[in-house]
């Protein structure tokens, strides 16, 4: 087994690094749009050093390094959420010397999320970079009804509702059903029954739903078509189509929005740890964070970013549309995932995939 | 009477091509009639569309009082030996035999037993289980016309199906179809452009040429006297020489040749001076001067050398070498067939000896040139 | 001397062949049924045992979902079979000149953009607010718009569709092999039409048959973003699952052993095809 893994890591490996060994180089796995070719280039004038953008998303950033004994990349984005588990069962990633960082460039809400959710023991894992919340896409005119989650499944829009078969959908509803899956997380057996309850709920949801969207551009298509009235979806995405149609919004629904948190965690095996924190450092300054809010149109985690001069006004209008007031603090982040939860979970999905819809 | 098989004036173009025009035969039944004409004359044109698998253009075919216009290749009372033989590579040589009474959907019984007897009757009975590619060419001729045959077809049809064969097994299974078609009684219609083939097997032989046909006759007839230069030249060996008729003087007509040579032949009331004429002269009508002698009607004569000789047995070829008449340089080469064992002087005919060579005028045969 | 060189010569040939089986298949796969038979006992900690397989069998969805997509690669197979058979005879042995490679074209036609483009295209024609419903309003034929997407019926279409060119291919490499006089000769001896399909045509093409069979129930078992983009809210490929055990739940054990199952499933299926059809793998594949 653990020839055979190494035997294949090492020729992934000598592929990966292939590119990398003549300048100084720093090799990030990101998300798409994380990294835009205008900030890449600044960074590289600034320091002289390259950067080497791979795009992937949460679930095949750790295969990634879990399949590269956590090198090839000097800086990936995981979400926060998901470092722990990995973290505890893989050990892909190194502690982040806060030291090198300076805290006072971070919003103080968020990073606190993320020192909570990305810390064991005495080592902290990662710091955040950029954060949205998923809720509620609605067509005002034709799905009025639709105010939590659980209004997805009323006859009024039967037939015309998406959502994703993944774990924000089943712990959305969770919370809308009156449970609080969070609290959940330190007893397996009241989180089952929540889940169990979550299941039972989704499945006879089923027939309302259109079909199950996979990715952002599939759910911007069934929005925009009229297919779709009422979808659990991210915030851009609502914003987008509100900019398209102003009768689309998006709503933190009455249980609350829940809060992603992308971050910045040094893979274990990291090469260049000193151009990583360089990186870090640099997009978090306030002019560059804006600019990359513009470019992303979600808010970086960099300090009072929401009301920065560079971000364009109808980004913070978006912002002050969803989050009145001091509602910002109600978003509810998401807590680390015990180990061994994304199964039950996952089998969960599975059955509520395959029910014939009653 | 009826005849086994009726075409009446079938023409055939491809394009702009006229691949048979207007040819018209009877075959009466249980014969051997061959179609004998180079290749590419129009004769697989002409057997397909009397398989059905090529409709004509203009005429009609009559299979025993029955017009076939309009009816399909497997309504037809005939059966098609292919040039290829197409033989079915994916089943075994009974399945092959069997195909035929399969689509008839006769019974299991019946068809062993049919498949049995025809396989008896060519001479392959322990080969039924056999496949295809185990046969060698001349089993695979059998199957071949075994697959028709079990189908009791009123005429069946043969694409040249010996020009596959080696030299050999040709001579061999020249005579085994000649024995078979009559030990049947089934007519065939035999395709080919070998005219030895067509001599040695048919009861009535139809020479094509360029989608016509040139003359219709037995073997004899046509060997012996040809109506036409092609026919002449086609059936059978001759010595060719062409000419103008410059005078009579019976009971011959004297003949100016290309070359140069003054030939005397046979008068005709249809001759005129001036006529251009062919004169043909089998090799076995081909004279010798042996001695002092000169052979009887011994009208035409040259003196040559003996270029070659070939030995075949019972008989034996000389070509002879003759210069052109008056001096002219022209030479030709005169094919003279002798029986092997004649008199000692001519037994031993070395080549590169000079001989006199010359026939009978009436052994000759002489055709107006441009008439049929 | 001379054949030691040689011999060297052509190991050193047959060097990045052998690295590449090693690499991405030998490897990889025995990655694959050694950890299909690891348990997770804690975190991080392993056991040997079939747990794994345990888990599949006791899980009626995983195994449902398993048959499901080996039977929806089955009638996919046959139909793709059906809708290329008479393709590849009409360019093999009907069509002449321009209008045979134009029909070749045609079918490369959907291989000119990657699958997802594909599949999209089927998405923006086949959706409810999309083109085919909106011709069908526009002709009166429909007062309502029909979701067309998301339907198994859809899946299956799509999966000919991409699978078209597998089948056609070997089928029209052997048509046209099927000599013209073995037809006539059929004809001759008083079959139609439907005895010379059934008994020289079907015989003589088999190895384009099975080879094009063996491709195409591979491409459709192992195929994801069709099945994924237009099944519907049941619809649920294996392939999918597996994906599901690597990536969103981090099971790789289960996903081995899913795989190695799959492999094992389709192997022995082909196997089975080919004992059916009395067709060695050797004259199929070449
Ligand atoms: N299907 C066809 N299309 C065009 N020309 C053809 C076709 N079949 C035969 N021909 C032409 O007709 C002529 C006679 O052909 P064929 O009957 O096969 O001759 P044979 O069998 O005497 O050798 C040939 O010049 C051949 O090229
Ligand atoms: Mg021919």
């Amino acid at each position: 087994m653990k020839i055979t893994k190494y035997s294949v890591s090492g020729v992934l490996i000598w592929v990966i690094s292939l590119s990398g060994f003549c300048s100084e180089t720093l090799r990030i796995l990101t998300w798409g749009g994380y990294a835009p070719a205008s900030i890449v280039q600044k960074f590289e004038k600034e320091t002289g050093i390259k950067v080497k953008v791979t795009l992937s998303n949460n679930e095949e950033m750790i295969a990634k390094l879990r399949a590269t004994g956590g090198s090839g990349f000097d800086l990936a984005q995981p979400s926060h959420d998901r470092i722990q588990s990995a973290q505890q069962e893989y050990q892909i990633y190194q502690p982040i010397e806060l030291a090198r960082i300076q805290k006072e460039l971070f919003d103080s809400a968020v990073l606190e999320a993320t020192l909570k959710a990305a810390t064991l023991g005495a080592d902290l894992y990662a710091v955040p970079f950029i954060w949205g919340t998923n809720g509620l896409i609605v067509h005002q005119g034709k799905a009025s009804v639709v105010q939590d989650y659980t209004d997805l499944c009323r006859p009024e829009v039967s037939g015309k509702v998406s959502y994703r078969l993944r774990r924000p959908t089943l712990i959305s509803f969770a919370f809308a059903l009156g449970e609080d899956p969070f609290a959940a997380y330190s007893d397996l057996n009241h989180y089952q029954g929540i889940l169990d309850k979550v299941e039972k709920a989704l499945i006879q949801c089923k027939q309302n739903v259109k079909t199950y969207w996979s990715g952002a551009d599939v759910l911007l298509n069934l929005m925009r078509s009229g297919e779709v009235v009422a979808a659990l979806g991210w915030d851009t995405t609502g914003w987008k189509l509100h900019a398209e149609n102003k009768d689309i919004i998006y709503r933190v629904p009455r249980s609350g929005a829940l809060g992603w948190i992308d971050t910045f965690a040094l893979p274990k095996r990291a090469k260049n740890r000193l151009a990583a924190y360089r990186w870090i450092q640099f997009v978090m300054q306030p002019a560059i964070a804006a600019e990359l809010v513009n470019e992303i149109g979600n808010f970086v985690a960099a300090k009072d970013i929401p009301s920065h001069p560079l971000v364009a006004s109808s980004l913070k209008q978006n912002f002050a549309d969803s989050f009145p007031g001091d509602t910002f603090k109600n978003v509810r982040w998401y807590p680390p995932v015990p180990p061994g939860f994304e199964t039950y979970e996952g089998k969960v999905l599975d059955r509520i995939q395959v029910a014939r819809a009653s | 009477m009826t005849f086994a098989l009726e075409c009446r004036s079938l023409s055939k173009r491809f394009g702009s091509f006229s691949a048979v025009s207007d040819v018209s035969f009877t075959i009466s039944e249980g014969s051997f009639f061959s179609i004998l004409g180079p290749s590419g004359c129009g004769k697989t044109t002409l057997l397909r569309m009397i398989s059905g698998f090529c409709e004509p253009d203009k005429g009609d075919i009559v299979i025993h009082s029955r017009s076939m216009r309009g009816i399909l290749p497997n309504a037809r009372p005939v059966n098609m030996v292919f040039q290829q033989l197409a033989l079915f590579p994916m089943m075994t040589v009974f399945e092959n035999i069997a195909y035929g009474l399969r689509c008839r959907k006769v019974s299991k019984k019946k068809i062993s037993f049919h498949v049995e007897e025809v396989l008896n009757r060519v001479g392959l009975a322990q080969s039924g289980s056999k496949k295809i590619d185990q046969l060698s060419g001349g089993q695979k001729q059998r199957v071949a016309i075994a697959r028709c045959l079990v189908l009791e077809p009123k005429i069946l049809l043969l694409d040249e199906p010996l020009g596959a064969l080696d030299l050999k097994l040709r001579e061999h299974m020249k005579i085994e179809l000649k024995k078979l078609q009559t030990q049947l009684g089934t007519t065939f219609l035999y395709i080919t452009h070998d005219q030895s083939e067509a001599l040695v097997m048919s009861s009535h032989i139809a020479v094509m040429k360029e989608g016509r046909i040139e003359q219709i006759g037995t073997p004899q007839a046509l060997y012996q006297s040809p109506k036409s230069s092609f026919v002449a030249q086609f059936v059978g060996d001759n010595n060719h020489w062409r000419g103008k008729i410059v005078q009579f003087c019976e009971p011959y007509v004297e003949v100016q040749t290309e070359e140069g040579w003054k030939l005397k032949a046979l008068y005709s009331s249809s001759f005129q001076v001036g006529d251009r004429v062919d004169i043909f002269v089998r090799p076995e009508a081909m004279l010798v001067k042996s001695g002092e002698k000169k052979p009887n009607g011994w009208v035409n004569c040259f003196e040559g050398l003996v270029s070659s000789v070939v030995f075949n047995g019972g008989t034996r070829d000389l070509w002879v070498n003759v210069r052109g008449g008056n001096g002219s340089s022209f030479s030709k080469e005169l094919k003279v067939t002798l029986p092997a064992q004649k008199g000692d002087g001519e037994a031993c005919l070395p080549s590169g000896r000079a001989v006199e060579v010359g026939w009978d005028a009436l052994s000759s045969h002489v055709l107006k040139v441009g008439v049929k | 001397m001379n054949r030691l060189l040689l011999k060297w010569n052509v190991g050193l040939l047959a060097l990045p062949l052998l690295l590449w089986i090693v690499l991405l298949i030998i490897l990889p796969l025995s990655d694959l049924f050694i950890s299909s038979f690891q348990e997770k006992v804690g975190v991080g900690v392993f056991e040997w045992g079939l747990g794994n397989y345990q888990a599949f069998l006791q899980e009626p969805f995983y195994w449902q979902t398993f048959i499901r997509t080996v039977l929806f690669s089955i009638i996919a197979t046959m139909a793709t079979l059906g809708v290329a058979f008479p393709v590849a005879y009409y360019i093999a042995k009907v069509a002449r000149g321009r209008v045979k490679s134009m029909l070749f074209v045609l079918c490369l036609l959907p291989f000119w953009v990657s699958e997802l483009v594909r599949n999209y295209g089927w998405m923006i024609i086949l959706r409810e607010s999309g083109l085919l419903n909106h011709f069908l309003m526009k002709l009166n034929l429909i007062t309502q718009p029909i979701e067309f997407l998301y339907r198994d019926a859809t899946v299956m279409m799509g999966l000919i569709y991409t699978s078209l060119l597998f089948m056609v291919v070997p089928l029209v490499v052997v048509l046209e092999n099927l000599d013209e006089s073995l037809l006539e000769a059929s004809d001759d001896l008083g079959g139609g039409r439907l005895i010379s399909l059934r008994r020289i045509i079907i015989p003589h093409a088999m190895p384009g048959i099975v080879s094009g069979c063996i491709m195409v129930f591979m491409l459709t078992l192992g195929n994801y973003l069709t099945a994924t983009l237009l099944g519907g809210k049941e619809s649920l490929w294996f392939t999918e699952h597996i994906y599901n055990q690597f990536m969103t739940r981090w099971n790789w054990e289960l996903g081995s052993a899913m795989g190695f199952l799959l492999l094992v499933v389709s192997s022995a299926l082909v196997w089975l095809g080919l004992r059916m059809t009395g067709q060695k793998l050797n004259k199929v594949m070449t």
